[in-house]
């Protein structure tokens, strides 16, 4: 069961790792390539826990919640809380954002699927209005590089 | 872990209540700004309508500029606040950019990922805990217990409120009727005109009730209701008073309860607070 488990991880990381750092899926949306390989995401956090020889004692004592409840995570087809990600992402060693993305809680950041040469700036903003498209994302992320810029011209200045 | 159960919300307030701690500002003063001082985080106030400012952006961009109120960049520590945000939401704004470079799960994400390309539940989660920590940075739960415990059931209470906390008068209100343990309901409305052109008030929004209201009485208003401009709680309203505040009564239709009513008015907004 291990051994499998780890052949499937493996595959995984081989399948995956360099199309997703340089942005791509090789012509299909990550959801997708997600959705095909795992029926459910929960299932990654299984998968790393037997990687690392862990057992689900231990991975719910680091992760401060009960067996129980870590069994039930694991089983179930909603969202990871998202409170525990980065707490499992230390855990593991695995990078943040790629286990958001892997987990269902992040999308690949809009500037990613267009060539674009504005900077990526994690941001989190208070907006009025409808949810903004894609696009309007973009944009925002271009507004916030000329901000940033800005500020920095003003800061040299005095 | 439910974000929404109340083990997270005071998880959160405690959050809150550390950094307070932290910096040793226990009292009623210190604003959202100053904890943002403290916590190193650059804060800005930027037209984004600004002409000279956006003079080389793209129309599109122009468009984005318009929606945006706040911001926060984690990775640079920056805090960006519109100058166009209405002065009483400010605080709040401050207080919620606060809470998601404070709570640690916040920081760790946004340090890597913009807030609008996640889930669209956990951003919703993530805005509730920022939410919920801007109320307790603004209106620490000591503090509040203090302001209902030494001073009357009243709106001139709530504008000490407001005044102490430098929170909004609607926020303020919220958060007074909310935390209340006596029976209390705060009723939020504007100027509006019926189907016949007639003036009066209608909700702006829901109904806030105090818990002890809440058992006693449920929801005694429709949230359709129109108070006509002869009706008790619109006089003070369209009476043209210069008063801080109305105190009137009120008998509300199915109870044989006269309610106190103290109805504040500021151009903006009116809100009443109903007790018995």
């Amino acid at each position: 069961m291990k051994k499998k488990n780890k052949e499937k991880v493996s595959t995984i990381k081989k399948d995956f790792e360099g199309p997703i750092e340089a942005g791509q899926t090789q012509g299909i949306s990550l959801q997708e390539v997600l959705d095909n390989y795992l029926d459910e995401r929960n299932v990654i956090l299984s998968l790393l826990r037997v990687y690392f020889d862990k057992s689900s004692t231990e991975v719910a004592s680091e992760l401060g919640i009960s067996k129980a409840d870590l069994e039930k995570i694991e089983k179930s087809k909603d969202l990871v809380p998202y409170q525990l990600v980065p707490k499992i992402a230390k855990l593991f060693d695995v990078d943040l954002k790629t286990l958001l993305m892997f987990l269902g809680h992040a999308n690949l950041p809009a500037s990613n699927h267009e060539s674009d040469d504005s900077s990526d700036f994690p941001l989190a903003a208070q907006y009025s209005g409808p949810e903004l498209t894609r696009q309007e994302k973009i944009d925002l992320q271009k507004l916030i590089a000329i901000i940033v810029e800005h500020k920095q011209m003003d800061k040299d200045t005095k | 872990m439910d974000t929404f159960s109340d083990k997270n919300i005071s998880r959160i307030k405690l959050l809150a209540q550390d950094l307070r701690a932290k910096h040793n500002a226990m009292e009623w003063g210190p604003s959202p700004e100053f904890f943002m001082k403290k916590e190193g985080l650059d804060y800005e106030e930027y037209d984004l309508s600004d002409r000279s400012f956006l003079k080389k952006v793209s129309k599109k961009i122009k468009k984005i500029s318009k929606v945006i109120k706040a911001a926060i960049l984690i990775p640079e520590q920056l805090v960006l606040i519109d100058t166009d945000l209405h002065y009483a939401k400010k605080p709040f704004g401050q207080g919620h950019e606060l809470g998601h470079n404070t709570i640690p799960e916040h920081k760790e994400i946004l340090y890597v990922c913009s807030e609008h390309d996640l889930h669209i539940k956990v951003r919703k989660e993530m805005e509730f805990e920022a939410n919920i920590f801007a109320s307790e940075i603004l209106y620490p739960t000591p503090l509040i217990e203090s302001i209902h415990k030494n001073y009357p059931l009243s709106m001139a209470t709530i504008l000490l409120l407001k005044e102490r906390s430098g929170g909004s008068i609607h926020s303020s209100a919220i958060k007074y009727v909310e935390t209340s343990q006596k029976v209390c309901c705060l009723l939020i409305l504007e100027k509006a005109h019926d189907d016949d052109g007639n003036r009066g008030l209608m909700f702006k929004s829901q109904q806030i009730c105090s818990r002890p209201w809440w058992r006693k009485h449920k929801r005694l208003l429709a949230d359709n209701q129109f108070f006509s401009e002869d009706h008790t709680l619109s006089s003070a309203v369209f009476s043209g008073s210069l008063e801080p505040f109305i105190k009137t009564e009120l008998e509300i239709r199915g109870t044989d309860i006269i309610f106190q009513a103290h109805v504040f008015y500021n151009r903006f907004i009116v809100l009443a607070l109903l007790f018995e």
